[in-house]
């Protein structure tokens, strides 16, 4: 049973995925593509911190690219689950439903995206205009961002692509918490603009991130809820400007990523008494013959102060936005290996940051058959209760899925 | 070096020197074998080519797995390629897509897209030596082995059921092309009427034959260039008794391709 169920139009946009390959005439039917997978997964614990029991979610994928003619064609990505957040409450969403169109080298797309920013490995601070929920139980991270509803234009220029984008559709990122927690900006009040120049080149790539728009993760605040007291969410305006660059030197990969932040204060007055000022990844990858694959990364947060004294929701927020220290230093390593003619692959990844405890995963995934694959994880957070990774000590978790493609 | 004007006709060996573009005039004339594996290296790179294949990994049980793939390749200047191909089946990897453009004596670049992600990543492609979308063909073999980067020599010559061909060993030039591609030496079989690569033999640094490629069902695809395609290419893993077959169902040269198809930008599409 659907405990809160979605707009009907999003199950049935979802639903209708699969089929719009097949419901495509003429030529377009013949170049339309279509995949259809089916999750089965079960967990030890939810992400929602609150030491919830172990759970079971079925997932159906679906995911179409119809054609409508050389320069214009629909796609659409969606999903529903029976158990998305291990709360027993089924959910559907539509991540992506966009129609694209291209002429003169001018790509324009209108509807709902997923725009993915940066270079770096699994931390990007020029990742601002994307939300998480980060209460869904996936095995594979990127599953878990959110789609929002987008008009994005790309023109080509000095060799590379310069891109204008409106995102008057706002969805809030989900915090790995079980609560339910008031919003005080409901979704669809606020937009988001960005422009972006990204370049591939020889040897280097690079792009240049401007955007302005609320701050995706949610910030903590006192409210009143029926007149009672109650903590609420707040999403301040931010502007952002960030960098990254990917290049190559003899067996190592390089990578950059940078970005400052401009909060609005106003609206954070009595919640905060320090905001990200600054982000900064810069890693390095080497490939080993075997099929390894290490990735090492240096992390860097600076935080701006401000004469505040600090409460007990300043002190969440300041470990909700990685800003406990006017510096935060820290360090991930991840090491890949794959096997079996590329089958079956296992990754160990930890993270650490100065004063805010550590993380450790191992994922491994093997395919089975050409459509069946079946995946492993464990995670577990460390340092007390206090820390940015140790508060999420009930997030630990083992995780045992299968998943079949067609 | 072996003395090789007993095999090497006339006309063969102008041509050869004649298209032996990346490597020196010089070096072409003192050292034929180059020129030779220069003109094989220029004999399948097509100005412009789409096409279409299965991928057929056959493992050393009889087990067998499929993939779907389909790519555009272009030539930039007179020998270097971009080429972008991308997986559409099975399920679980369709859609990853790579684009590789070589840079002559540069490192060639290297992308890979991952729908997953939802990114274009840059990778190194030092490490030829990888699987390449876990085949017997390792990544190196892919993007091809750059003519000056291996001392060449013939070996002598064979007549093979596809025609007679020339033996080319090769050696790698430097310590780190061994540890980049795995390979010692690698024994080529080159048609003589065309340049083509029948048979290519790779052995380790101990001289141990590793792997063991035939060519097959060749098309002439450009008459006035004298550029054929094997439209069958398989790779057989003597240690590990495994086999991947690469069948081309189409291969097209006759269209232009939009140099807006080979680039990063591209692999999302």
């Amino acid at each position: 049973m659907i405990a809160r169920p979605r707009p009907l139009s999003t199950l049935l946009a979802v639903a209708a995925l699969p089929c719009g390959a097949l419901l495509a005439g003429g030529s377009a039917a013949a170049q339309a593509t279509g995949d259809l997978s089916v999750h089965l997964d079960g967990w030890s614990s939810n992400r929602r911190a609150d030491s919830g029991e172990g759970k079971v979610n079925a997932e159906v994928w679906a995911g179409a690219r119809i054609p409508l003619d050389p320069a214009l064609a629909l796609e659409g990505e969606g999903w529903i689950a029976s158990n998305p957040r291990g709360d027993g409450t089924a959910n559907a969403d539509l991540r992506r439903g966009y129609i694209e169109g291209r002429i003169s080298g001018v790509t324009l797309k209108v509807g709902r995206q997923i725009m993915v920013w940066g270079r770096a490995d699994r931390i990007n601070p020029t990742d601002a205009l994307s939300a998480r929920d980060h209460q869904r139980l996936v095995f594979d991270e990127d599953e878990n961002r959110l789609g929002q509803f987008a008009v994005s234009v790309a023109v080509p220029l000095a060799g590379g692509s310069l891109s204008g984008i409106w995102q008057p559709e706002f969805r809030p990122s989900k915090l790995p918490q079980g609560q339910s927690i008031p919003d005080l900006a409901p979704q669809g009040s606020q937009g988001s603009a960005a422009v972006r120049y990204e370049r591939f080149g020889s040897g280097l790539d690079f792009a240049l991130t401007l955007s302005r728009g609320p701050d995706h993760t949610p910030w903590l605040t006192s409210a009143r809820v029926n007149g009672l007291p109650a903590t609420g969410l707040l999403y301040p305006r931010m502007t952002m400007l960030g960098a990254d660059f990917a290049t190559t030197r003899g067996a190592f990969g390089i990578r950059f990523e940078a970005a400052r932040y401009w909060h609005d204060r106003t609206a954070l007055a009595g919640v905060t008494d320090r905001t990200p000022r600054f982000a900064a990844v810069a890693g390095i990858d080497c490939s080993l013959p075997g099929q390894w694959l290490v990735i090492a990364q240096a992390v860097l947060r600076t935080g701006k102060s401000h004469a505040a004294t600090p409460t007990a929701i300043s002190v969440r927020n300041a470990l909700i936005h990685g800003a406990w220290k006017s510096t935060v230093t820290g360090a991930t390593l991840a090491v890949r290996k794959a096997f079996a003619a590329d089958r079956g692959q296992v990754e160990a990844t930890g993270a650490w940051l100065s004063g805010g405890g550590s993380f450790a995963q191992l994922r491994a995934s093997l395919a089975v058959t050409d459509h069946v694959r079946i995946h492993a994880l464990g995670e577990r957070y460390f340092g007390n209760a206090e820390s940015y990774f140790g508060r999420l000590q009930a997030n630990n978790a083992v995780m045992l899925g299968i998943r079949a493609g067609f | 070096m072996a003395d090789t004007s007993f095999i090497i006709d006339r006309r063969a060996f102008c041509s050869a020197l004649a298209s032996a573009a990346l490597i020196s005039p010089a070096r072409a004339a003192e050292d034929p074998a180059a020129g030779l594996m220069q003109s094989s290296y220029l004999a399948t790179r097509f100005a412009n080519a789409r096409f279409t294949a299965t991928l057929t990994l056959r493992g050393a049980s009889g087990s067998t797995q499929r993939r779907n793939l389909s790519g555009v390749a272009k030539l930039i200047g007179q020998s270097a390629q971009a080429r972008l191909i991308r997986i559409s089946a099975p399920a679980d990897m369709a859609g990853v897509a790579t684009l590789t453009i070589e840079r002559g004596a540069n490192a060639d670049d290297l992308w890979i897209y991952l729908p997953a992600m939802r990114r274009v990543r840059r990778l190194v492609t030092s490490n030829r030596a990888d699987p390449w979308v876990g085949s017997d063909f390792s990544f190196g073999d892919i993007l091809g082995h750059k003519v000056g980067d291996w001392h060449h020599e013939v070996a002598g010559s064979e007549r093979l059921d596809d025609g007679d061909a020339w033996q080319i060993d090769s050696r790698p030039a430097s310590v780190s092309i061994t540890h980049e591609t795995g390979y010692g030496r690698r024994r080529s079989w080159v048609r003589k009427s065309d340049f083509a690569l029948l048979r290519c033999d790779f052995y380790s640094a101990a001289n141990g034959l590793i792997k063991s490629a035939a060519f097959s069902d060749f098309r002439t695809l450009d008459v006035r260039g004298g550029k054929v395609q094997p439209m069958v290419m398989a790779m057989h893993s003597v240690r590990r008794g495994t086999t991947s077959v690469m069948r081309f169902s189409q291969f097209s040269t006759d269209q232009a391709v939009p140099s807006g198809d080979v680039t990063p930008e591209a692999l999302n599409r």
